[in-house]
């Protein structure tokens, strides 16, 4: 038989701490109060109509008023020679992967925060400075932020960059879902800028129709798999592939969401305060009770 | 979005019917043919249609392709590209573009269509079901574009402003023979004379090479002089019908000595009723091509009507020789009063002059044996 594991362990004790203060452990509901809207927007991209162009790339830095090199420069497909990761000086990036049919023709990934509706980023951060909003993003907020980088460590997709080269004020960077950019109305810059349209803009629900007629009426184009209907608890950024979705680099989730466990532990052994203070009673009385006995071995002595 | 794709499957398929028949009036009749005919696949999809690669049987547009627009100029300048100067008819005439239906989907027997009538000029929109028109445009064109030359980036179209527009293509050399090395039991290696096909039957590339991959004839591995036997291995993993849906298109599969040498069957494979709409009765059948399709150039469609090719022959026709003695009273009217159909296919009519009677329940006159055909 297998030995304990510590996270079994510290279930068990969570339950025992809980059931002790006479509560439930509520492990399926994670993070604060359940703020997503049905109407929640996401994005759906379609890895089989990518083209790899980098156009997201280059409308992402031109969004964020970040330094970008001209367009034409784009055209450049060596970048993708390497893997790479979003980092503090470009929130998205284009992969690709070489696929088995079509030795010319590669899958091409793009890459940035999935805005997670039950988001390990916001659950560990320790000052409420990342939050899930109703429509969907997950916002980093500049003023609350104490740089502990814990959110970097919760990400299951490791999305989260510092700025570790700024002394004063280095900040969290991370796709923000164009958040300004469509308060004027506008669409995310990478929608925006995709010549085929292989990121699809729109509310959450109907991307899920969307992706499930295209499968059904391509079975043979697409893998039966939306990554991000149901990973992690869903995210508002989804994807379809023709292929396992591991060969092009996607961690392999489950469905629960990633704070789950986590808050239900934190959340328990704080619950109310009843239980830190029972615990400080039951501390106390034993103190008390024990007060004189001490007493008299001092005298003793 | 399937509502669409089947009105449109509709309009393809009576689309079909009308030009075997020759007759746009008969369109209704096409409600009873055969999806076969058209499709190579029971189920065809708008992605996948499956069209059978015969050229008689080929969908017909609203308009010729050389009556297509020469160039259409796209999009507007930009900061970096300028507008993309596409040549609208002699995309039109490759192979892969089929004609005005490798684009313009759905509906191309009427007027076509703009594509901004579906496709949404903004991207900002309720319908997500299909792209916009900026993205249905681009991947009309880098489906193709970017199998055929998968570095070439946006100014492989989008020409910088101020640049020199890219080089024409070469054109692509027709082989002469293809030799397919087959998994037959007897006659494994079987020659297709492309050339000879293409020359007797005046056939463009488009007529058979439908759906296909640019790279398939403007292969960038090949050398530029043509080679004119190519060698093909038959794929691995073919079920037999597949193995054979090139030459099915036009041939009968079981006659398999016509092309597997050493096979027993040497009967004539070319399926002459479903590729022209004109199946050969017994007697035709055992004529030579060059009887009926005179000369020495392509084969030219003829008319179906038997005066065409047999002239005169009502004023001297026995009709015993088909099997019925016209009685007294029937033996002198003309052919048209019974048979309104000019090919004589069809069953006779006797309701223009007999309310109570029809065929074959009644004869107007005494069945006799066929006489055998002379000579």
């Amino acid at each position: 038989m297998k030995s304990p594991s510590r996270r079994s362990f510290l279930k068990a004790g969570t339950a025992i701490t809980a059931a002790a203060a006479g509560l439930t452990p509520r492990v399926a509901q994670a993070g604060p109060a359940n703020i997503l809207s049905p109407d929640r927007l996401g994005v759906l991209v379609d890895t089989t109509v990518c083209i790899g162009c980098r156009n997201c790339e280059w409308a992402c830095k031109i969004a964020h008023d970040m330094p970008t090199p001209p367009l034409e420069t784009y055209e450049d497909a060596a970048p993708m020679q390497e893997m790479r990761r979003p980092d503090e000086t470009a929130l998205t990036v284009v992969n690709k992967y070489d696929h088995p049919a079509r030795p010319d023709l590669p899958t091409t990934v793009k890459v940035q925060c999935m805005h997670c509706d039950h988001p390990a980023c916001v659950s560990a951060c320790i000052v409420g400075a990342i939050s899930k909003q109703a429509d969907g993003a997950v916002l980093w907020d500049t003023d609350m932020c104490i740089g502990c980088r814990y959110c970097m460590v919760a990400c299951p997709f490791q999305i989260p960059a510092f700025e570790y080269h700024k002394a004063i004020q280095p900040r969290i960077m991370k796709c923000d879902f164009c958040t300004d950019r469509r308060k004027e109305g506008k669409l995310p810059g990478c929608v925006e800028a995709c010549p085929v349209e292989a990121l699809t803009f729109g509310p959450r629900e109907e991307l899920v129709r969307v992706a499930r007629d295209k499968i059904r009426r391509n079975p043979d184009r697409y893998l039966d798999h939306i990554y991000g209907e149901r990973e992690v608890g869903g995210t508002s950024w989804m994807y379809l592939a023709d292929r396992k979705f591991e060969e092009l680099a996607f961690p392999k989730l489950a469905q629960d969401p990633a704070p789950g466990v986590s808050e239900s532990i934190q959340h328990g052994i704080f619950a109310y305060f009843v239980p830190p203070v029972s615990l400080y009673a039951l501390l106390g009385a034993v103190m008390w009770t024990t007060r004189h006995k001490h007493d008299d071995e001092v005298e003793l002595l | 979005m399937t509502r669409i794709a089947s009105v449109g499957l509709l309009l393809l398929t009576a689309g079909a019917s009308a030009v075997a028949q020759a007759r746009p009036a008969s369109r209704a009749a096409g409600a009873s043919l055969d999806c076969r005919a058209c499709h190579t696949s029971p189920t065809p999809t708008r992605n996948n249609p499956s069209l059978s690669a015969c050229p008689r049987l080929k969908v017909q547009g609203y308009h010729a392709v050389d009556e297509a627009p020469p160039v259409i100029t796209l999009g507007t300048p930009g900061k970096t590209y300028g507008p993309v100067k596409f040549s609208h008819r002699e995309h039109a005439h490759m192979s892969a573009a089929n004609g005005c239906s490798g684009c313009h989907h759905y509906d191309q027997a009427r007027p076509i269509q703009k594509c901004k009538n579906c496709h949404a000029v903004s991207r900002a929109r309720g319908e997500l079901g299909k792209p916009d028109l900026k993205a249905a445009m681009h991947r009309q064109c880098i489906e193709c574009h970017r199998e055929w030359n998968p570095t070439g980036g946006c100014s492989t179209c989008h020409i910088k402003e101020g640049a020199a527009p890219a080089p024409a293509r070469k054109k692509v050399a027709a082989p002469e023979r293809i030799v397919y090395e087959t998994k037959a039991t007897q006659g494994k290696s079987v020659t297709f004379f492309h050339k000879d096909h293409t020359d007797r039957f005046a056939l463009a590339c488009a007529d058979c090479h439908v759906q296909e991959s640019c790279g398939a004839c403007h292969d960038r591995k090949r050398v530029a002089a043509a080679q004119p036997v190519l060698t093909r291995q038959t794929r691995a993993g073919l079920t037999e019908d597949q193995a054979h849906e090139r030459c099915a298109n036009c041939h009968t599969t079981d006659a398999c000595g016509t092309c597997h040498k050493g096979m027993p069957s040497r009967a004539l494979a070319f399926d002459h009723g479903r590729r022209t709409g004109f199946t050969l009765n017994r007697f035709h059948a055992r004529l030579d091509c060059r009887s009926c399709h005179k000369g020495t150039g392509a084969y030219r469609s003829l008319a179906t009507d038997c005066e065409s090719c047999h002239k005169g022959w009502q004023k001297t026709f026995d009709h015993a020789r088909a099997g019925l003695q016209l009685d007294e009273q029937h033996k002198d009217f003309e052919c048209e009063s019974c048979h309104d159909d000019k090919t004589f296919r069809a069953k006779p009519v006797c309701a223009s002059c007999h309310d109570d009677k029809a065929w074959p329940a009644h004869k107007p006159g005494k069945a006799v044996p066929r006489a055998p055909r002379k000579g």
